[in-house]
């Protein structure tokens, strides 16, 4: 015995398609005539891949100096500590620069993160 | 119906040949038009949503990745176009459900398919017009249900749910109306 499924199947196949008016196509044509094609806009980044690369750089090594200052400024002497010290009163009037620099670090890091990757979204197919 | 090169006339397309459009419309805009028809029930307006759909379709054009089949991308279109049309019609003047023939413009009217067709889209009628289409992409068009997923926005598990519960709908009413006659249809053209 035949299956339900099969029995519509065949149904449909021989009832085909609906007929629409014979002039159809070229209603549709005369529109398409005056109609513009929308291309998409090409987004590009605002930073290309050096200004990436040095800003992936500049956070890393800022979020190291700060690891290795804050983990050297308990211990007595070293040259990295000296001279993190000597930057750190340099600089201490205005406030906590570290945590300034790692901030603005980090920021231009998302930044340039979201960057890419709207530009990756927008990008035509 | 012979196949169509899609991404050669797409090509021809974008690079400004708008003619080359009318191959694309040309072959598709039977099936098309049935989309808009299941879901709209009334030529008129089958028609608009028909013309509409591929104006939007030639418009985004250039967005076609090829990542789908061009007909899966184009019945997405077709499909809520029309179910736009109809929310729209729904909002203006109400449900306006006409009988699914259309005798004037149906070259084959006088044949058997005619008859077929007639009996289809009377039964299809008594469905939910959602539930009607799925039905038609899945039996006419033979999508499977990935594509009809892709189509309609519905979960899988959705589409299969409706499939069924339509199919077996779809039997009943054609069981109801028609008889041993739609019986005899479908034996003599299978």
């Amino acid at each position: 015995m035949r299956e339900v499924k099969d029995e519509l199947h065949d149904l449909f196949q021989a009832a085909g398609h609906a007929v629409p008016e014979a002039d159809l196509t070229d209603r549709i044509m005369a529109r398409v005539a005056v109609t513009p094609v929308l291309r998409p806009t090409p987004v590009k980044p605002i930073l290309d891949r050096r200004a990436w690369i040095a800003i992936i750089l500049l956070t890393t090594t800022v979020l190291l100096c700060g690891l290795v200052g804050s983990a050297n400024t308990a211990s007595t002497s070293g040259p990295v500590s000296d001279a993190w010290r000597a930057a750190s009163s340099a600089l201490s009037s205005s406030g906590s620069w570290a945590h300034w620099l790692a901030g603005l670090s980090a920021s231009l890091l998302v930044l340039a993160a979201v960057d890419r990757s709207l530009a990756g979204h927008h990008r035509p197919t | 119906m012979h196949p169509v090169d899609h991404s050669t006339i797409i090509q021809h397309i974008l690079g400004g040949d708008s003619r080359a459009y009318a191959e694309l419309v040309r072959h598709y805009q039977r099936m098309v038009y049935t989309v808009c028809f299941r879901v709209l029930r009334n030529a008129q307006d089958a028609e608009e949503a028909t013309q509409d759909s591929f104006v939007k379709a030639y418009q985004h054009l250039a967005g076609f990745g090829g990542n789908a089949k061009f007909s899966t991308w184009l019945y997405s279109i077709a499909y809520r176009t029309a179910v736009s049309h109809g929310r729209k019609r729904r909002d203006n003047e109400g449900s306006v459900d006409e009988l699914p023939h259309h005798p004037a413009a149906d070259p084959d009217t006088s044949s058997q398919r005619s008859e077929v067709r007639q009996l289809l889209g009377h039964a299809l009628a008594q469905l939910d017009p959602e539930d009607a289409s799925i039905l038609s992409f899945f039996h006419l068009e033979e999508l499977s249900v990935e594509e009809i997923v892709t189509i309609t926005g519905l979960g899988a598990s959705n589409v299969k749910v409706r499939l069924h519960r339509a199919r077996k709908k779809l039997l009943d009413v054609i069981n109801s109306i028609y008889g041993t006659e739609a019986q005899r249809l479908i034996l003599d053209h299978a």
